[in-house]
C-alpha cells in the first residue's frame, strides 16, 4: 500500500471496487476508482443519476448501505487506510475529520430532537471536544450557527427541524458538519433541493467556511455550472467508472473524454439562444448490464470496433487523467445560435388574445388556531396570487419565473380552473371562463392542457400507459377507430416507443414519464399547453431531450405555451415572453431577450446573476449578486414592495409604498415593479 | 398544542354523549317489554310496574336519556334492578381489581414487546428475528381465552407453581400478586407480540431514513444513535397503540376474569347480562368506553410531547 | 415484463412462493375443504351421545376423545368449522358493505357529513367490539342470524376508516387534478381512478377481519352469548371443556388448536396478500 506518497494528501483512493449485493448477483456499483484529495481542495463530482457519485461519497465515508461491500482497493485517508473489515477505525474520523452534508435539509435532521439537543449529542460524541467542559461546548455550538448565518442562535437552538425553512436546516446542517474542523467535509448535492437564489448563498458559505478552515470538500453535483463556480478540480463520473480527472481549468477548456464534453454540451447555460439543445442518445446503462468494453461506448458519436470489446485504462497522472481509447481534443464548439430577436414572433397586437387574464387573485384561507380565533384573531388569507395580468396570443411562449413560494404553479393552475380566482377575469379564446360551472367548462378544457411537474404521479397509478392516453378521447365522447395505432402514433410523437403502452406508470423513469404526459395532453390537439417546471428533477441530457420536445411541438402544432420555472436557464431558450413573479405578483416582464439583456428589477437581476454558466473562466468576472434571506411567508408578506427586505437597492419609499406595474421605458413591452429600476445606458 | 388537544376533547365529549345516547336507546330499540324480559315467567303486573319505575320507562325517551345524562354527570349510574344497590358502588368495588390486570398486562407488554422489537430491528433477517416473528403472529393471532384456558389447564390441574383461580385471600399483598401473573401475562400475550412487531417495524424505517446517517456521520455511536436519537422517533407509532391498548384490554378482561374467577368488570357485565340486568350493562359498557376514550386522549397528548410536529394548523410546509 | 401482474392467477402464484402465504393458503384450503365435505370427513355425527364413554381422551374409535355428553370431538371440531365460516363471511361481507359505503360518501363530500359519520365511526369503536356485541347480543337474544348482523355491525367502521383515508389521500393526488384538467366527471374520476386504488385496501382488511370474527364469534360462544348449544360452534366446544375441565382436557385443546390454526393461517394468508397488493411494496421491478 502507498502511503504517505503525497504528504499534501488528505485522501487518497487506488483501485477502489465497491458491489452490492442482491439476492440473484453481485451489482458492481464502483470499478477502479483513483483519485487523491489535496489539503484545501475542491473536488467536484458528477455525473448523470446512476453513475456511482453517491455510492463513492458513502463509501469514502465508511457509511455504504449493509449490501454494500468493497470488494478491492484502498482508501486512505492522512496516509492511513480505513477500510478494515469491521469499519471500526472510519467511525473515529466522522465528525472529527471526516464529515457529510445531504441533499436534502428536510430529511437530514431528526424531526424529534431541538437543534440544540441535536448539536450537543454530535459534540459530545466528537473526541475532538473531550477536553470542554458542557458551557465550552456550548459557547462553540453558538459560535459555529452564527457563523453560518444564524443570528441570535440563543434564540433558535430551542427550536424543532420543522420550525426553520430548508435554507435555514441546511445551514444548520453545514454547522453540525464543521464544528470540529474536519479535514474532508462531503458534500452531496447540498442545493439541489433549495431554490436558485439560496444555491448561491449555500455554495458561497460552504466555500467561505472551508477555505477558512482549510478543509477538503467532495462536492457532488449533477451541475457542471456549480463545478465551474467552486471546484478546483472536477472528476466525471460513468457508470461507476471516473472517465476523466483533471484542473477545472483544463477539463472545461478542453474536455477529453466524449461523456464529458457530451455533459457540458447538453448543459442549458451554454445554449442560451441555440436553435437546438444537444441530447446524449441513450441511457446510463444498468449496473446488472454493463457493457464489456467502453461502458459509454454506446452512447458514443466517437465509437469504435475497439471501444465496443476493450475496455479502456486511465491514462495519465493520478489526478488528470482519461478512461477513453480516443481522446478528443479542442474545445466544446460553440453552440449554433440564431439570431435571437428573429425568435420572436412579429406580434400583430390586432391578433386576438387566445388567453386574456386580468387581476387574477388567488387566496387559500389560513388555519387560524382555536386559541387564537378565541383571543379575536379573525381567519387570514394566503395571497398565493396576489393580482396578475397575462395576455397571449396564437403561437407565443410566456415562462413564468420565480422561487418555491412565488405563486408560480398556483397561477398556472388557476388559468385552467384548477384552482378557482378571488378576484379578475380569464378569458380563454374568447370564452369567460372565470366564473363557468364545471360543466359548461369542460368542453372548453380539451383545448388547455396542463403538464404536471410531478409526472408520475399526475398518471393514475393503477391504468396501463395505453388506456390513459386512450382516456382523452373517451371522456371527450371521440371515437378512435384503430386505439392501438392512435396510442403508437401518441407515443411516436413523444419520441416513445411502443412498447411503453403496456407499462404502468412506476415503471417509467421520470423522462418517460414526463413524454407520457405530455402525450396525454397533446391527444385532444390543444391550443394552449401549462407546462410546470417541465425539466425539474431530470437529468441534463433527458431534460434538454423534453425541451427540444416542446420546441418542436410548438413549431409542429403552432401550439401556445406557458412554462413555469425556477431555472433561467431554460427560459432563453424556449420563451418569447419572460414573466418574473415574487410573493404572487409580477415584478417584471418583458421579451426573453431583453429581459436577459437588461433586466429592470432588482430581483431579476439577482436571478440572472445566479445562472450557473459552466465556464471556470467566468469566474470572478462577473458580479454575482447574493440575495440575502429568504422568500417571506406568503401568508405575512412585507409592507410596501414585496422585496424589499431583500432588496440592495431599498429606500425608505420602498418600505411603504407598493411600486406600480408599468413600463419605465419608452419601451412599452418591458414592464417592472420597481421604483429604483436599473436601467443600463445601452 | 392546546389547541390541538382542545379539539380532541371537545371530539371525545361528542362522542361520550352520543354514546350515552346510544346505550339509552339500545333498551328502546328491542321489541318488546324489556321489564318483561328481565322478569320472565316471575312477571306480574305489580313487578312489571315497578321496574318501568326503577328503570325510568314510565318517561319519556328524551327525559330518560336527559335523565340518566345528568346523573351519569354526577357519577350516579342508576341502581341495580334486583338488588336495589347503586351501580356506581357496584362498580367500584370491582373496578380497581380489573384496572390493576389491565396495568399489570400493559406493563408486561411493554416491558417484554419493546425488547424484543429493538432485538429484531437490530438483528433484521437473522435466526432469532425469524423467531421472533413466527412467535408474535402466534401470540398475535391465538385468542386470549385460548391461552388462559390451556394456562388454567397447565397451572390448576398438572403444574402449581402460580395459583391461578381467584385473587388470592383477602389482604395478603403477596398473594394477590402471585394470583396476577398467569392472568396478566394471558392478557398481555397479543399485545407483546403487537409491539415487538410494531416497534420492529417503525425501528427498521426510521434506522434508514437520512438524518440517521447524518447523525453516524457526526461520529455519533450506535449505542446512543438507537436508543437515543432512533427509539424516540420510532415510539410515536408505539404509544398510539399502545392508547389502543390499554382501552382495548379493559374489555379483555372479560375473559381473563371469568376464566380464572376473579371479580371485576368482565365478570359484572357477564353476570348483568346473563339476568338481563340492563341498567348494569348500560353503566359497565359507559365505563369500558370512557376508559378507552380516555386512553386514547393520554396516548395522544403523550405523543404531543414525543413529537414536536404535531403543532397547530400550519397551512402549507 | 410479467403481463398477469395484476390477475388473480398473477397475485396466488405469487403468494405461495413465500413460505408464509404458502401456510396460510394451505390451512385456508384445507378449513374450506373440511367445512364442505364435514359430512363425509367426521366418523360420526356431532350430536350423537354416548354417555358410556364420555370425557375419554383419545381411542383407536374417537381420534380425539370425546366430551362430557360421549359426544365424538374430532366429528364436532369438523362441524365446527362450518359454523365458524358460516358466520365470519356473511359478517364480513355485511360490514364490508355498509363500511365502504360510508367511507366513501365521508371522504367524498368531506366537511360537515365527514364529521358526523367519523364522529358516529368513533363512538362505535370507544366500544371494544367484544362489548358491543355483547351487549347488543343480550337485547336481541343470542341466535346465528343475530350473531352475524351483530358482527356486520361491530367491524364496518374499520372498512369506513380505511376507504376514507384512502378517498381523502386519492383526491389530494395530482392525477385526480390532471384528470379533471383533462374534463373528467366526478363519476369517472371516482370509479376509474379513486375506486381502484381502494379496492385491495379493502381486500385485504376482509381477509384480516376474517379471523377476527371467528375469534370473536366463538369467544361469544363459549360466554354462553353466541351460537346455542348443541350447535358445535368452536367455542360452545370450549365452554363445555371448561365445565368440566378438571376431568378431560381435550375439548380445550382440540377445540384451542382449531382456532389457534384457523385464525393464523387467515392472518399469515391476509398479510402475504397485503405484501402483494400493497401499491408501494409491489411492481418495483421492470
Amino acid at each position: 500500500m502507498k502511503t504517505n506518497e503525497h504528504s499534501s494528501n488528505v485522501l487518497q483512493v487506488s483501485e477502489l471496487d465497491l458491489c452490492y449485493r442482491t439476492r440473484s448477483m453481485m451489482l458492481p456499483a464502483l470499478s477502479g476508482i483513483n483519485f487523491s484529495i489535496n489539503r484545501g481542495e475542491i473536488v467536484g463530482v458528477v455525473g448523470e443519476s446512476g453513475c456511482g457519485k453517491s455510492s463513492l461519497s458513502y463509501a469514502v465515508n465508511g457509511l455504504l448501505p449493509k449490501n454494500g461491500q468493497i470488494t478491492n482497493g484502498s482508501i486512505s485517508f492522512k496516509g492511513e487506510e480505513v477500510i478494515s473489515p469491521d469499519n471500526s477505525s472510519i467511525s473515529s474520523l466522522w465528525g472529527n475529520e471526516i464529515s457529510m452534508i445531504f441533499q436534502d435539509p428536510m430529511t437530514s435532521l431528526n424531526p424529534v430532537f431541538s437543534i440544540e439537543e441535536q448539536i450537543m449529542t454530535a459534540i459530545q460524541a466528537q473526541v475532538s471536544f473531550n477536553g470542554d467542559s458542557n458551557s465550552e461546548k456550548r459557547e462553540k455550538m453558538l459560535k459555529m450557527l452564527e457563523r453560518v448565518g444564524i443570528p441570535d442562535a440563543e434564540k433558535h437552538i430551542k427550536k424543532y427541524p420543522h420550525q426553520f425553512s430548508g435554507g435555514m436546516r441546511q445551514r444548520i446542517m453545514i454547522a453540525i458538519a464543521l464544528l470540529a474542523q474536519p479535514s474532508l467535509l462531503i458534500a452531496d448535492e447540498p442545493t439541489s433541493a433549495l431554490d436558485v437564489t439560496l444555491e448561491a448563498q449555500i455554495n458561497d458559505l460552504i466555500l467561505k467556511l472551508t477555505k477558512e478552515m482549510g478543509t477538503s470538500v467532495l462536492y457532488i453535483t449533477h451541475d457542471l455550472g456549480v463545478v465551474a463556480q467552486i471546484c478546483d478540480r472536477v472528476m466525471v463520473m460513468y457508470a461507476g467508472q471516473i472517465v476523466e480527472n483533471g484542473s477545472v481549468q483544463k477539463i472545461f477548456a478542453e474536455p477529453k473524454h466524449p461523456y464529458t464534453r457530451a455533459l457540458l454540451e447538453v448543459h442549458p447555460g451554454r445554449a442560451a439562444g441555440s436553435r437546438r439543445l444537444h441530447t446524449i442518445k441513450g441511457r446510463v446503462p444498468g449496473l446488472n448490464a454493463l457493457p464489456e468494453g467502453c461502458r459509454f461506448a454506446s452512447r458514443c458519436d466517437y465509437s469504435t470496433e475497439e471501444c465496443e470489446k476493450i475496455s479502456p485504462a486511465e491514462s495519465g497522472d493520478v489526478n488528470n487523467f482519461v478512461r477513453c481509447h480516443n481522446p478528443l481534443s479542442g474545445a466544446v464548439p460553440e453552440a449554433e445560435t440564431s439570431n435571437k430577436e428573429q425568435n420572436i414572433l412579429e406580434n400583430n397586437k390586432e391578433d386576438e388574445l387566445i388567453i386574456d387574464a386580468e387581476g387574477v387573485k388567488v387566496q387559500f384561507p389560513i388555519n387560524v388556531s382555536l386559541t387564537d380565533r378565541l383571543n379575536g384573531k379573525k381567519p387570514e388569507v394566503l395571497r398565493a396570487v396576489d393580482g396578475i395580468d397575462i395576455k397571449l396570443s396564437q403561437g407565443e411562449v410566456l415562462a413564468l419565473v420565480g422561487e418555491s413560494g412565488s405563486g408560480k404553479t398556483t397561477a398556472g393552475r388557476c388559468l385552467l380552473r384548477l384552482n378557482d380566482p378571488a378576484e379578475g377575469s380569464i378569458n380563454l379564446k374568447g370564452n369567460d371562463i372565470t366564473n363557468l360551472k364545471e360543466r359548461a367548462l369542460r368542453p372548453l378544457r380539451a383545448k388547455v392542457q396542463m403538464i404536471f411537474q410531478d409526472s408520475i404521479s399526475s398518471l393514475s397509478p393503477r391504468r396501463k400507459i395505453s388506456t390513459l392516453l386512450l382516456e382523452p378521447f373517451k371522456i371527450h365522447g371521440v371515437k378512435v377507430d384503430n386505439p392501438k395505432a392512435k396510442v403508437k402514433s401518441l407515443l411516436e410523437k413523444v419520441g416513445l416507443s411502443n412498447e411503453h403502452a403496456g407499462k404502468y406508470p412506476h415503471q417509467l423513469s421520470g423522462g418517460q414519464a414526463r413524454r407520457v404526459s405530455i402525450a396525454r395532453a397533446l391527444a385532444l390537439e390543444p391550443d394552449i399547453l401549462i407546462a410546470d417546471e417541465p425539466t425539474a428533477g431530470l437529468d441534463v441530457s433527458v431534460a434538454a431531450g423534453i425541451l427540444n420536445l416542446l420546441k418542436d411541438l410548438k413549431e409542429e402544432l403552432g401550439l401556445t405555451y406557458i412554462i413555469i420555472t425556477h431555472d433561467l436557464n431554460i427560459i432563453n431558450y424556449t420563451a418569447d415572453r419572460v414573466a418574473v413573479m415574487y410573493l404572487g405578483q409580477f415584478v417584471e416582464m418583458a421579451p426573453a431577450y431583453k429581459l436577459f439583456e437588461n433586466p429592470l428589477h432588482p430581483y431579476t437581476e439577482a436571478l440572472l446573476s445566479a445562472v450557473s454558466i459552466p465556464d471556470p473562466s467566468l469566474r470572478g468576472t462577473t458580479q454575482r449578486i447574493i440575495l440575502e434571506g429568504e422568500i417571506p411567508d406568503p401568508a405575512n408578506p412585507p409592507n410596501g414592495c414585496p422585496f424589499n427586505p431583500r432588496c440592495r437597492y431599498s429606500q425608505e419609499i420602498c418600505k411603504k409604498e407598493k411600486p406600480q406595474f408599468k413600463a419605465v421605458s419608452d419601451d412599452s413591452e418591458h414592464l417592472t415593479a420597481c421604483h429604483f429600476p436599473v436601467i443600463k445606458n445601452s | 398544542m392546546f389547541s390541538y388537544i382542545l379539539k380532541r376533547v371537545v371530539s371525545t365529549a361528542l362522542v361520550c354523549i352520543l354514546l350515552i345516547i346510544f346505550l339509552s336507546l339500545l333498551i328502546h330499540i328491542v321489541p318488546g317489554d324489556p321489564a318483561k324480559t328481565i322478569l320472565g315467567p316471575r312477571a306480574t303486573p305489580e313487578l312489571i310496574e315497578k321496574i318501568h319505575t326503577e328503570m325510568g320507562l314510565d318517561k319519556t325517551p328524551f327525559q330518560q336519556i336527559t335523565g340518566f345524562f345528568l346523573n351519569a354527570l354526577h357519577g350516579d349510574l342508576g341502581t341495580d334492578v334486583f338488588t336495589g344497590r347503586p351501580i356506581t358502588e357496584m362498580i367500584m368495588d370491582v373496578f380497581p381489581h380489573s384496572l390493576i390486570l389491565t396495568t399489570a398486562s400493559l406493563l408486561l407488554a411493554v416491558l417484554l414487546g419493546i425488547p424484543l422489537g429493538i432485538f429484531s430491528a437490530t438483528h433484521p433477517n437473522t435466526i432469532g428475528d425469524r423467531i421472533l416473528a413466527f412467535l408474535s403472529i402466534s401470540f398475535i393471532t391465538i385468542p386470549s381465552y385460548v391461552v388462559a384456558l390451556i394456562f388454567l389447564l397447565i397451572f390448576s390441574a398438572h403444574l402449581r407453581i402460580f395459583p391461578v383461580i381467584g385473587l388470592g385471600s383477602s389482604g395478603n399483598v403477596g398473594d394477590y400478586i402471585m394470583h396476577l401473573i398467569i392472568p396478566a401475562l394471558v392478557l398481555s400475550l397479543s399485545w407483546v407480540g403487537y409491539l415487538a412487531r410494531l416497534v420492529r417495524t417503525s425501528l427498521l424505517e426510521v434506522l434508514n431514513e437520512t438524518y440517521i446517517t447524518a447523525e453516524r456521520s457526526m461520529g455519533i455511536k450506535n449505542r446512543t444513535l438507537l436508543f437515543r436519537l432512533a427509539l424516540k422517533n420510532a415510539l410515536i407509532p408505539t404509544v398510539a397503540v399502545l392508547g389502543v391498548g390499554l382501552g382495548k384490554m379493559l374489555a379483555g378482561t372479560v375473559f381473563v376474569e371469568i376464566i380464572f374467577s376473579r371479580p371485576g368488570m368482565g365478570t359484572l357485565i357477564m353476570k348483568a347480562i346473563q339476568n338481563r340486568n340492563y341498567p348494569v350493562v348500560q353503566g359497565v359498557s359507559l365505563i369500558i368506553a370512557l376508559w378507552f376514550v380516555f386512553a386514547n386522549l393520554l396516548a395522544d397528548i403523550i405523543n404531543t410531547r414525543l413529537d414536536p410536529r404535531i403543532q397547530i394548523g400550519k397551512t402549507e410546509r | 415484463m410479467r403481463k398477469k401482474k395484476n390477475s388473480e392467477i398473477g397475485v396466488l402464484s405469487q403468494l405461495v412462493k413465500t413460505p408464509s402465504g404458502l401456510i396460510g393458503t394451505i390451512i385456508i384450503a384445507l378449513l374450506l375443504i373440511t367445512a364442505i365435505f364435514a359430512p363425509i370427513l367426521s366418523p360420526y355425527d356431532f350430536s350423537t351421545q354416548n354417555i358410556s364413554e364420555r370425557l375419554s381422551g383419545p381411542t383407536s374409535e374417537h381420534h380425539l376423545g370425546t366430551d362430557h355428553l360421549g359426544r365424538d370431538l374430532l366429528s364436532r371440531i369438523i362441524y365446527g368449522t362450518r359454523i365458524a365460516l358460516k358466520v365470519a363471511i356473511p359478517a364480513v361481507i355485511i360490514s364490508l358493505f355498509i363500511g365502504v359505503l360510508l367511507g366513501l360518501i365521508a371522504g367524498y363530500f368531506g366537511g360537515i357529513i365527514d364529521y358526523i359519520i367519523i364522529i358516529i365511526l368513533d363512538t362505535i369503536q370507544s366500544l371494544p367490539s367484544i362489548v358491543l356485541a355483547l351487549v347488543m347480543l343480550t337485547l336481541l337474544g343470542p341466535s346465528l342470524t343475530n350473531l352475524i348482523v351483530v358482527m356486520g355491525l361491530t367491524l364496518f367502521p374499520g372498512y369506513s376508516r380505511v376507504v376514507r383515508a384512502q378517498v381523502m389521500s386519492a383526491r389530494q393526488e395530482l392525477y385526480v387534478d390532471a384528470e379533471k384538467a383533462l374534463g373528467a366527471k366526478p363519476l369517472r374520476i371516482i370509479a376509474g381512478h379513486i375506486l381502484p386504488n381502494v379496492v385491495p385496501a379493502v381486500i385485504i382488511l376482509s381477509t384480516m377481519d376474517l379471523p377476527a370474527v371467528i375469534t370473536i364469534e366463538a369467544g361469544l360462544s363459549f360466554l354462553g352469548m353466541g351460537v346455542r348449544p348443541p350447535s358445535p360452534s368452536w367455542g360452545v366446544i370450549l365452554n363445555d371443556g371448561f365445565s368440566h375441565f378438571r376431568q378431560s382436557p381435550w375439548p380445550i385443546i382440540t377445540a384451542g388448536a382449531a382456532l389457534a390454526i384457523t385464525t393464523f393461517g387467515f392472518t399469515l394468508f391476509g398479510e402475504s396478500l397485503r405484501d402483494i397488493l400493497d401499491p408501494k411494496m409491489s411492481g418495483m421491478d421492470s
